[in-house]
């Protein structure tokens, strides 16, 4: 036995004869140490250990909390941010149940059997679990009420589906439908997503609003569109035309670290972001990141780049015309009045040509409050 | 991809791991054998015994306090499994304890707080004989308060409220006899299994066997439950951390540095002194008051200043940023949270397995928060969702997705249409 173990023994053995012969516990070392911590905090005016208190609500640290963002097409936050809008939205799927076809919203039989699929997106880098997704359907128009519920249980409560979606990935919700048996049916269908931590809550509605008609070059096309004023008081609207819809162009999304971004008129946007200590890839240490989009989706206020195709006019025949494109209308406290709108196709319009026709109201403060898309196609 | 998240302790693997002792064979060498050194050392050269004794004591103290936070952080945890998953609802209130650590409880999924209670009282009212002390009237779910004082009053004996929480869990919620797979994929966080647990942990972690009784202390229960003796350390950290409830629980812990703080204060307030000391002693006048004395006011200024607005776990304790908070993550009681962590033994309170460090928290179910996505005239639809509604197929799938947040890196480059690209915007830069 080396010297150092001879001394480490002598001593552990004097320490087992202290500890046994005072009867000296670790759980009195540790109270005569609470009491001196005590005495301590109270002379520092600290909280004592004792006196903590258990937490009705905890407050999470940002590292550990996860914000999902489930989302769809949703033109109400869109418009907010200035951006062009249409009203058939590509999360929104009608499909016919027997036959498995897609059928355009405007197009629906009565008595008949469909699948509303509403695509949600998880625009977030966490996971997005038990997102609640809701669907419902109401006439034709702008803003017209009475929803309802597109799918009930056997009990005749409304269908919610929960859905558990990837990060920056996406799921569908399938609703079955029968349309009443009604004659018109021309409606609006309505999706809402919710997650009790979403990181953006204005991009959980989308509304599919459509009606597709075909004519020859030359022509005119009436429709006839309802327009509710859900307010308790008149209001007076804008409405607004164009012709925007989805191009082929592609967006590039790099991962880049970010400290703060800023858009134009000096507005903070707030991206996901995602605080990273390694990433094999990136080869970096420690950041905060988010996806950066090549060129910038926030700098450019495009309301006004989408005019109608040459030789296509629209007239609204009440309201008052106020600027290329732009009217504006006056309605009642909770009154639906119908716009007569009139579409004027160009003699010279080609054959299979599709005008997508995008009519948007804003109310007093500039909120947007609804909107149809009228699909034209030339025969 | 490793995500940033509050994180001081290492587990050691089992076997390494181990409970404090005040008899451990280091910390006595050091408190020992390495003052008594420094002291005879300094004594001989300067021939001033008290001195000499007054800095051996203070040197061998902070080695001390080193070798106590390096068995705190880096062997007071058992390693059983890396990165696991639960899904759970909060029972209790969160609370933020001496060390720095906030921790909270968590009821496993698919069993809902009444249904447990249910079990509770089933027992309690079944077995007279074993839980029963003459109370005339049968216990019910409609009067909780009753049910948690009278255990806490009338079942003082550890064994036998430790017989009670083994028949609830492991009779009533995890049948042995009749196993239901749909309801029991996350019963190995409170019944024992090799399978899950790997062979060495399982060897180095006390058996939790049905029936408990004749309990030793190589048999310890993996739940634990407000009833938990409390132990040194409890004392130590201010009381017991176990949240107020009836109910068997997995307990979970955010990462604090509160006792790491603690140790580095005592080290250099130790050191401090003794170089006060050893000026005071050793150096001529007026130089030994001059030194000392900015020794001893830089210690002064150590123990007021150090860590004084430190008290609770935070963020900031763990020195992270705080600046890019979108919004504060609100943990409420009842909340159902799916989370993330190492799957740990404390070696310590009697054995506690616990998630340690939590890495991510996710909320599925907020308490009392059912929104009415089908806003219809018909008011709120009734509720719909639930955690005993979570089925094993469903567990899975959340906990990979939970995996794929926490584990797998993000790619760098993606490419969208334009769909996407206005359905995705508000997490876009």
């Amino acid at each position: 036995m080396s010297f150092l173990q001879t001394i480490k023994r002598f001593l552990q053995g004097l320490l087992n004869n202290f500890f046994e012969t005072f009867q000296v516990s670790k759980k009195a070392i540790c109270s005569a140490y609470t009491h001196l911590i005590c005495i301590f905090n109270k002379l520092t005016g600290r909280k004592s250990p004792k006196h903590r208190p258990k937490l009705d609500c905890f407050r999470l640290p940002p590292e550990v909390s996860r914000w999902p963002d489930p989302c769809l097409y949703s033109q109400k936050y869109l418009r907010a941010r200035n951006e062009p809008v249409i009203w058939d939205n590509p999360d929104i799927k009608i499909f016919n149940r027997q036959s498995g076809e897609f059928v355009p919203s405007g197009e629906l039989t009565a008595n008949t059997d469909y699948s509303v699929e509403a695509r949600i997106t998880n625009a977030s880098f966490d996971a997005a679990l038990g997102v609640l997704v809701g669907c419902t359907y109401r006439n034709w128009g702008i803003e017209t009420d009475n929803r309802q519920s597109i799918e009930l249980d056997a009990s005749g409560n409304p269908v919610v589906k929960i859905l558990h979606i990837a990060p920056w990935g996406d799921k569908l919700a399938i609703f079955n439908w029968r349309t009443p048996d009604v004659q018109d049916q021309h409606i609006c269908i309505e999706v809402k997503c919710y997650h009790p931590a979403d990181r953006e809550p204005g991009n959980n509605i989308g509304q599919e609003n459509t009606t597709v008609r075909s004519a020859s070059s030359g022509s005119s096309q009436q429709f006839m569109i309802p327009f509710f004023n859900a307010e308790l008081e008149d209001r007076l609207f804008t409405l607004r035309a164009d012709n925007f819809t989805f191009s082929d162009k592609m967006t590039d999304l790099t991962l880049r670290e970010v400290k703060s971004i800023k858009r134009s008129k000096n507005q903070i946007i707030n991206p996901a972001k995602i605080d990273i200590r390694t990433h094999k890839e990136l080869k970096t240490k420690s950041g905060t990141f988010s996806y950066i989009s090549t060129p910038s989706i926030h700098d450019i206020d495009q309301r006004n780049n989408y005019p109608l195709s040459p030789g296509w006019a629209i007239r609204i025949a009440e309201p008052e015309e106020v600027g290329a494109l732009e009217w504006t209308v006056k309605i009642p406290a909770k009154t639906t009045i119908n716009l007569n709108v009139e579409v004027g196709i160009p003699g010279d319009a080609q054959s299979g040509h599709t005008e997508s026709i995008n009519l948007t109201a804003h109310d007093p403060k500039g909120s947007m409050t609804g909107g149809v898309t009228l699909i034209i196609k030339v025969e | 991809m490793d995500r940033s998240y509050p994180h001081f302790a290492n587990c050691a693997t089992p076997g390494s791991s181990r409970a404090f002792s005040f008899l451990n064979f280091d910390l006595l060498f050091s408190l020992g054998f390495g003052g008594t050194v420094i002291t005879m050392l300094i004594s001989v050269t300067t021939g001033q015994v008290g001195c000499a004794i007054a800095i051996g004591l203070l040197i061998a103290l902070s080695v001390e306090a080193h070798l106590f936070k390096d068995w705190y952080y880096g062997f007071r945890l058992m390693c059983i499994k890396k990165d696991k998953c639960i899904i759970g609802t909060m029972v209790g209130k969160a609370k933020q304890s001496f060390d720095g650590d906030t921790k909270f409880d968590m009821l496993v999924a698919p069993f809902e707080k009444d249904e447990v209670h249910q079990y509770i009282i089933n027992q309690l009212n079944d077995d007279t004989d074993e839980f029963g002390t003459g109370f005339t009237d049968e216990f019910n779910i409609n009067d909780l308060i009753a049910v948690l004082n009278y255990i806490r009053d009338h079942i003082p004996d550890e064994e036998r409220r430790i017989e009670l929480y083994s028949r609830v869990v492991h009779k009533d919620m995890f049948n042995q006899d009749n196993p239901d797979p749909d309801r029991d994929y996350l019963k190995h966080f409170l019944v024992r299994d090799v399978d899950e647990m790997g062979q060495e942990a399982f060897d180095h972690s006390p058996e939790d066997r049905y029936p408990p009784v004749p309990r030793t202390d190589e048999v310890n229960p993996m739940y634990r439950s407000s009833h938990t003796p409390t132990d040194w350390l409890d004392d130590l950290t201010g009381g017991s951390d176990l949240a107020e409830t009836l109910l068997p629980f997995l307990h979970c812990e955010l990462e604090g540095y509160g006792i790491g703080r603690l140790m580095n204060k005592i080290i250099a307030m130790a050191l401090l002194t003794a170089a006060a000391i050893a000026a005071f002693c050793y150096l001529p006048w007026p130089a030994n008051v001059i030194v000392g004395g900015i020794f001893l006011l830089i210690a002064l200024l150590v123990l007021i200043f150090y860590d004084k607005d430190s008290d609770d776990s935070s963020p900031a304790d763990a020195g992270l940023d705080q600046g890019d908070v979108d919004r504060e993550a609100i943990v409420l009681q009842d909340d159902v949270l799916g989370i993330f962590g190492n799957w740990i033994m404390d070696e310590e309170h009697t054995k506690y397995f616990e998630l340690h460090p939590i890495k991510a928290v996710h909320f599925i179910l907020k308490a009392n928060d059912q929104p009415d996505v089908t806003q219809t005239l018909h008011g709120k639809p009734p509720e719909f969702y639930g955690v005993s509604q979570i089925s094993s197929n469903e567990w899975e799938e959340i906990c990979e997705l939970i995996r794929i947040s926490e584990t797998v890196d993000p790619i760098i480059l993606m490419r969208i249409n334009e769909e996407k690209k206005y359905a995705m915007m508000a997490g876009l830069a």
